[in-house]
């Protein structure tokens, strides 16, 4: 009679000891506030287990930070394009939920399957709460009207741009390089306009930032699925 | 688990939940500026209740509405316009008939309406007028040489020793008081005597905290016209970074149907946090307060204007904002907004025109512009020229 057991080793999610190693290491990372940097190159095949991996509790982490972040980049994005249409406020909110919809998604991709950089991204966000929150303090004497609620929106707007990456950066950067451009060459074009445009790009830049991840992060997990070994074990038994 | 992304998103949602526009009622505010002493003005303000009670502190600090008749009426309606001086006019030197002797004029044919924000004091009104308007504002002659106008005067303001004490803990703005470049500085009640004009004006905020050596003052948006102004109100606007009261009151041109004119200054900008919950809906929010104030005014008013044009210091940084839409669609005899800056690059004030069907009153085409000389003011004038039919049929209101 034969038995055969196959196991292979796959890809499954972490029990909770896993969340308090990313834990340690976000801890560690704390004073050096690194911007994660996407990575848009799948890992090589080969690569085994050692990479960070992700949990339900990361999955809903990532979700979360993703949403909070799409939501803040969404409306701030939307912030002056909107005032610039008849439905103005009613523009935003719509704008604001896709936002949130998409940070969702690169988010619950990023949580689920990289937790090391989901720990990167909060970080990075903190980061930049306190650097939003701070700039904030510090224009107080300038401000007719200033309130703690100013700062906590301070902070907020920070956080969503540094948890962001890489992604903010770019897409402000060239926002701002097409917002300049069309600003010194097209004579229907105004100061806001170019306003606008810079922060539409800051906008997609972050939202495209959080897609571009969770993809990467997925697309790393099926690679290094693939690379690990089957592990096929039997036993044969004789009469 | 699956509750998560739900519940973040019901907080963003909420975060990001854009301002209703506030309810408009006809009521007046609790404080000094209301002025107990003149029923004659009727007020309009949000109808929140959190809401009026920041509004009465901000009243608190201010003063009382100030009305004023014009010396004289025009006296001829088709005196050449333009620059002061005209020839061919009629009418009274200073003493003669006042504004309840009856006066002969013919009906006016053009009303001119300007609007200015006056930088509290640093705008030289009185060369304004003289200049601009074709009005001449020396002492020895109060009678107007030029066609009937009206102005819209913002951060006008109010220098008295009568202003109440200021109150603890109620919100001020910074003071402003810069001179003007020529002559001394005039607040809009010394203005509308010089000029023998009529005035109103209804204070939003006190001028900041005077020194031991300054004299009390407060500021807001002011009417002065060169016609019998009347059914006067004010329009607490909702309140965002500080409190706005619009002012609005009826014009009566020589022999034609009133105009209802209104002075209005909205916020430049509410706290991040107020820009972030309301979608960047300052503006949007306190403009169309206006409308809902007016509309709710005029539903208990038994005169119904020719027209209605409203004037001021929208603090728009582009002609596509959204409340110019939405006051272009609400007042579609308007002009069409332009780009031109009357501060700086950006164009911040701007005209709006309605007019009752059948009424004849149009804008004159290529009259609207924008005045080239800041007068010592921060912001440059916008102007328009209402033109009243030959036969105006029907067209009386009361």
């Amino acid at each position: 009679m034969h038995a055969a057991v196959f196991s292979a080793s796959r890809l499954r999610p972490r029990p909770a000891p896993a969340v308090l190693a990313a834990g340690v290491r976000l801890a560690l990372a704390l004073g050096a506030a690194p911007v994660a940097a996407p990575s848009v190159a799948a890992q090589s095949v080969g690569e085994t287990a050692g990479a960070p991996e992700g949990s339900t509790w990361t999955a809903v982490g990532g979700t979360a930070l993703g949403a909070y972040a799409g939501g803040v980049m969404g409306t701030v994005g939307s912030l002056i394009p909107c005032t610039r249409t008849y439905e103005g406020p009613g523009c935003v909110r719509p704008v604001a939920i896709g936002g949130a919809a998409i940070g969702m998604i690169g988010g619950a991709g990023l949580g689920a399957n990289d937790s090391g950089r989901l720990g990167d991204a909060a970080v990075a966000g903190l980061a930049g709460a306190a650097i939003g929150g701070a700039a904030l303090l510090a224009v107080q004497p300038f401000l007719e009207r200033w309130s703690w609620g100013d700062v906590a929106a301070g902070a907020a707007i920070g956080g969503a741009i540094g948890s962001s990456g890489t992604g903010a950066a770019i897409g402000l950067g060239a926002g701002a390089l097409v917002g300049g451009a069309a600003w010194a060459l097209l004579p229907s074009v105004d100061v806001m306009d170019a306003a606008a445009v810079t922060l539409v790009g800051l906008a997609a830049g972050s939202l495209a930032g959080w897609i571009v991840r969770g993809v990467d992060a997925g697309s790393s997990t099926v690679h290094r699925g693939a690379a690990a070994p089957a592990v096929v074990g039997f036993t044969i038994r004789t009469r | 688990m699956r509750n998560a992304p739900r519940t973040t998103l019901a907080l963003l949602l909420g975060a990001t939940a854009c301002a209703p526009a506030q309810h408009m009622e006809v009521r007046a505010p609790i404080g000094e500026c209301a002025g107990a002493g003149h029923p004659a003005v009727a007020w309009a303000r949000p109808s929140a209740d959190g809401e009026q009670a920041k509004l009465d502190a901000w009243c608190d600090a201010a003063g009382t509405p100030v009305i004023r008749e014009a010396a004289s009426t025009v006296a001829a309606a088709d005196a050449a316009p333009g620059r002061g001086g005209a020839s061919g006019a009629t009418g009274a030197a200073e003493g003669g008939p006042g504004p309840d002797e009856p006066t002969v004029a013919a009906p006016a044919t053009r009303l001119t309406v300007a609007t200015w924000n006056v930088h509290v004091g640093s705008g030289e009104l009185v060369r304004f007028v003289e200049e601009r308007l074709g009005h001449r504002c020396d002492a020895g002659a109060s009678a107007s040489v030029a066609e009937p106008f009206v102005l819209l005067v913002q951060e006008a303001h109010r220098v008295s020793d009568a202003l109440p004490p200021i109150p603890r803990d109620v919100p001020l703005p910074s003071r402003i008081e810069d001179p003007p470049a020529n002559g001394a500085r005039i607040d809009v009640i010394e203005a509308a005597r010089r000029c023998g004009l009529s005035l109103f004006y209804a204070p939003s905020m006190r001028n900041g905290a005077e020194d031991s050596d300054q004299v009390p003052e407060d500021r807001g948006n002011a009417i002065l016209a060169s016609v019998p102004l009347s059914d006067f109100a004010a329009i607490e606007l909702p309140l965002e970074t500080q409190r706005r009261v619009a002012v609005t009151a009826l014009a009566h041109p020589p022999g034609r149907p009133a105009v209802r004119v209104v002075s209005f200054h909205l916020d430049v900008a509410a706290s991040l946090l107020r820009v972030l919950t309301t979608g960047n809906g300052t503006r949007y929010l306190q403009g169309m307060g206006l409308v809902r104030g007016l509309e709710a005014l005029e539903a208990g008013d038994a005169t119904v204007p020719a027209a209605t044009v409203i004037g001021g210091d929208v603090n728009t940084w582009s002609e596509k904002e959204t409340v110019i839409r939405h006051l272009v669609e609400r007042f579609p005899e308007s002009p069409t907004p332009t780009d031109e800056g009357t501060r700086g690059p950006f164009p911040t004030d701007h005209l709006f025109v309605r007019a009752a069907p059948g009424s004849g009153i149009s804008v004159a085409e290529g009259s609207y512009r924008v005045i080239p000389d800041e007068y010592s003011s921060d912001h440059r004038a916008r102007m328009l020229t209402l033109r009243f039919a030959a036969t105006t049929e029907g067209a009386r209101a009361e």
